[in-house]
């Protein structure tokens, strides 16, 4: 599951609401006039609230969500606690997440399987390699953050631990092996604690981490 | 009024225009400290402050300190809920959100890369840049049919969405959507132009550059290498493109544009057939029967100065979803750009899901065909097939089914197309 599934499905578990979760094909759903007359770019995720609000976008849905309960802590308890974990958010989905699809889409040349567009002509190792270490120096400053602190922001969980923990989940079944994980123990203490809380532990589920970070592979 | 705090940052970034305009709005007070950029983010202080190192970051009065532009900007915007800059509902205020995250992640991520790409920054790649690239105008796309019927993002006045948009499209129209592009953009420069026209904004956005062309990448000059081309080389700095918010660029040199060679396409004599006029003919009639666009066609047509051709994808096995043959489509077009001058095209996807094929007409200049869609890297994908519209009658129907969207090859029925027009 995306991150920004999870973060959303968390947020709610969490939150203590309930999602109807629609069935839904790609490419069908998302093409009919229905889903087209609310959601116009015919994007998902996508929210209806039950009279009739439609929002966009995984992160702002779950913090709508988060928003519509905030005993839940989800939001931390002041205005500046909402900033920090605002903060926190954006830089994983920027500088690890953002980085994370794109090392994706190289590796698997855009397309899935066959392709048009040769895979040969889309993939460049140079790419590769800049990219990740820009990833790379987000990760050792999350490193060095988490460290001083059990949650990100407050003494409990909050929608930016549940987001860093996707996004970090999502990185280690793609750029991250097992050495490159041996580099993080604090995040990675902090992904275990929190993929473990038992409200989301089932939307977290049994992660797959890769034992070598994906390769492009050569079409024969 | 005291200050609220200290803002470091650097007045180019878009994300600076952005938390600048949320104060100026919000009437918030903002320290600006002298910072020199590589040096102050390495100290010490700064890091203890901001672990994350990077710019913009945000030291309130309060002791709050806070890094992400975004997170800067709806912080500042939430201290002054009667600017509206935040929406007022819980409702508006997911939608300023759902926007900047639109913004931010559909379009300025894009844009960053392919800079990033074009100056050095990380390693150039031509597929990557037309993928992203191609990304980004299906994001701006979506934009623009939203913008044809608004003003602002969200409700009737401006908030931090239509910031942030404009921040990030001020930014745009210097990288990737140059005047081709723009031309199919008008709601999104409308609604630009609007935002960083706003009396209190204009001064922290400045003047919007437009880019004639889109940037491209010059291949950095070997040792060896033969006298340039024939025509002469321009030193004339267009296009400046402005520094990237990220923190570990130098300053750039600008980069000289490549120089321009004469179209061979255009030295071809004069034809009485005008392709505009076609293409506006198609548009306005019906493409069959009495006064459709079909008659227009054949009473105009110069058979010397333009041609009709069959154009087929080589590796239809390989389609899988109507949709995404029909997104190909638009990618091939989208690459075709170059030559709108000469080109007319309608394609479509044939058949269904999993079992269909991409096929269709053009109509373009000259005799030849390649001289008209090698600008698309990808056009060697394609089979063309010149037509004779006027004696083979084959070729006539096939032309006729292709414009009229109602094509059927090999019981295969027309089920969504493009035009490039």
């Amino acid at each position: 599951m995306l991150p920004n599934i999870i973060q959303i499905l968390s947020a709610a578990a969490i939150a203590g609401l309930e999602l109807d979760l629609k069935p839904f094909e790609l490419g069908v759903t998302n093409k009919s006039p229905e889903y087209l007359d609310k959601f116009a770019m015919g994007k998902i995720p996508a929210f209806e609230s039950n009279d009739g609000f439609s929002l966009i976008e995984g992160a702002s849905i779950a913090r709508y969500v988060a928003s519509l309960a905030p005993e839940s802590g989800l939001l931390g308890d002041s205005v500046k606690d909402a900033a920090q974990i605002d903060q926190w958010i954006h830089f994983v989905e920027h500088e690890i997440n953002a980085y994370t699809d794109l090392i994706s889409q190289l590796v698997k040349g855009f397309f899935p399987e066959k392709s048009y567009f040769s895979r040969e002509k889309t993939y460049n190792e140079h790419v590769h390699k800049s990219l990740f270490e820009r990833q790379e120096r987000s990760l050792k400053f999350l490193e060095q953050s988490i460290s001083t602190h059990e949650f990100l922001v407050t003494n409990k969980i909050t929608l930016a631990d549940v987001v860093v923990a996707a996004v970090i989940q999502r990185a280690a079944g793609i750029t991250l092996g097992a050495a490159e994980r041996a580099f993080y123990p604090n995040i990675f203490a902090h992904y275990a604690k929190v993929a473990a809380d038992p409200r989301i532990k089932a939307i977290f589920g049994a992660a797959e981490f890769v034992e070598v970070p994906l390769a492009f592979a050569k079409v024969d | 009024m005291p200050s609220v705090g200290k803002f470091y940052n650097l007045p180019y970034m878009r994300q600076s225009k952005t938390v600048l305009s949320v104060c100026a709005l919000a009437g918030l007070e903002l320290e600006i400290p002298e910072y020199k950029h590589f040096e102050d983010n390495k100290k010490p202080e700064f890091l203890a402050k901001f672990p994350i190192g990077k710019i913009p970051a945000f030291e309130g009065a309060n002791g709050l300190n806070l890094s992400e532009g975004a997170a800067i900007a709806r912080y500042l915007a939430g201290l002054a809920p009667n600017s509206g800059l935040l929406g007022t509902t819980p409702e508006e205020a997911a939608l300023v959100d759902q926007w900047v995250h639109f913004a931010e992640t559909e379009i300025a991520m894009q844009n960053d890369t392919i800079w990033a790409m074009v100056s050095n920054h990380i390693p150039y790649n031509k597929g990557f840049h037309t993928k992203v690239a191609d990304h980004q105008m299906r994001s701006l796309t979506s934009l623009e049919t939203y913008l044809s019927t608004r003003t602002f993002l969200v409700g009737e006045r401006i908030t931090l969405a239509d910031i942030t948009a404009a921040s990030v499209l001020q930014r745009v129209v210097t990288v990737t959507a140059d005047a081709a592009v723009r031309s199919k953009l008008v709601n999104t420069i409308r609604f630009l132009e609007t935002i960083v026209h706003q009396p209190k904004l204009e001064a922290i956005f400045g003047p919007v550059e437009y880019v004639e062309k889109a940037l491209q990448w010059v291949p950095p000059k070997k040792e060896k290498e033969p006298a340039p081309p024939a025509a002469p080389k321009e030193k004339k700095e267009k296009e400046k493109p402005k520094k990237v918010a990220d923190d570990d660029d130098e300053d750039d040199n600008l980069v000289p544009e490549e120089p321009k060679a004469k179209n061979p396409l255009d030295l071809l004599p004069k034809s009485p057939f005008n392709l505009e006029d076609w293409k506006r003919a198609y548009s306005n009639k019906d493409t069959r029967g009495t006064d459709g666009s079909l008659e227009w066609f054949y009473a105009n047509f110069d058979k010397e100065g333009f041609s009709v051709w069959r154009v087929d994808f080589k590796y239809n096995e390989e389609l899988t979803l109507v949709f995404m043959s029909s997104n190909q489509i638009g990618g091939f077009f989208n690459r075709l750009e170059a030559s709108r001058k000469y080109l007319f095209g309608s394609v479509g996807v044939l058949g269904e899901n999993n079992a269909s094929i991409i096929s269709g007409a053009l109509i373009l200049r000259g005799q030849d065909a390649k001289p008209v869609v090698d600008c698309a890297p990808d056009f060697e994908s394609y089979e063309y097939k010149k037509l004779d519209v006027f004696e083979n009658q084959e070729d006539k129907t096939f032309f006729e089914g292709a414009l009229a969207w109602d094509l059927e090859v090999s019981g295969k029925k027309w089920a969504d197309g493009k035009n490039f027009k």
